[in-house]
């Protein structure tokens, strides 16, 4: 029963590995594209060119299937390292404080913000004039009052 | 172009590989049939070192279509990947040279 069993299962493993050898292209194929979608998207075509390109150097069928899954394996690495890369590319694109100062002093005032600064100046002054006149009517009476001087 | 490169056994394997000419672009298979570094070991690895800055990449100047198969990726090294790969195989020497010394 044991021979019989052994017969079995030898066949079933030679069919299994012709079927894996016949396939070998196919299957390495599907594994890459499998390791791909473990990558962020704006990636993926990179990477598939650049794998499937190097699978197709490898001879043997049993190659490049162990090519191929060292890329499905690698793949969840290569997408940390990536996403790191990008964090720290949109960090750097980010403007801080002193960026946006800068910003602001390198560009040229316009003329709408000229015309606004003088409004704000001629506003400005007319709350001074007032201030100073209702400051010297203060005194004014301070002064009519103390030495009882009339009205003109 | 801040990370850390880990100078693992096989980081070294690759960088002395690439070291031999530095100006030649290599493909990942290049490199993984004359250092023995598996597929999965060597990406990530290659991304860890271009994303550092060590290596720069570009596509094989072929068009796919004419070609009838996918481009290559070359990787090489940059100036700073010489010097480091340079001072960490020097590091590597040194260290080997002082052990067979004390053994």
């Amino acid at each position: 029963m044991e021979y019989l069993i052994a017969i079995v299962l030898g066949a079933v493993g030679s069919l299994i590995a012709a079927e894996i050898w016949a396939n070998g292209p196919a299957l390495s194929e599907w594994l890459i594209s499998r390791a791909v979608a473990r990558l962020p998207e704006h990636e993926r075509a990179r990477f598939m060119e650049e794998w499937l390109a190097n699978n197709s150097d490898f001879a043997g069928n049993i190659q490049k299937i162990v090519h191929a899954l060292g890329c499905w394996s690698g793949a969840s690495s290569v997408a940390r390292v990536l996403s790191q890369l990008k964090k720290t590319a949109d960090n750097s694109d980010k403007p801080n404080l002193r960026n946006k100062v800068e910003a602001r002093d390198a560009s040229p005032p316009s003329k709408s913000d000229a015309e606004a600064i003088i409004k704000a100046i001629k506003l400005l002054r007319r709350h001074q004039q007032r201030q100073l006149e209702v400051l010297m009517l203060l005194s004014e009476n301070r002064i009519r009052s103390r030495f009882l001087l009339s009205d003109e | 172009m801040s990370q850390d490169v880990r100078l693992t056994q096989p980081t070294l394997k690759v960088l002395h590989f690439l070291l031999e000419k530095p100006r030649e672009g290599r493909s990942g298979a290049e490199m993984s049939k004359a250092t023995r570094v598996s597929s999965g070991t060597l990406y990530p690895m290659l991304a860890r070192l271009e994303s550092a800055g060590w290596l720069s990449s570009e596509w094989e100047a072929i068009d796919p279509s004419e070609a009838g198969r996918p481009r290559r990726r070359f990787y090489k090294l940059t100036a700073l990947g010489q010097n480091n790969a340079h001072a960490a195989l020097a590091d590597l020497q040194m260290a080997a040279g002082e052990l067979a010394w004390n053994i």
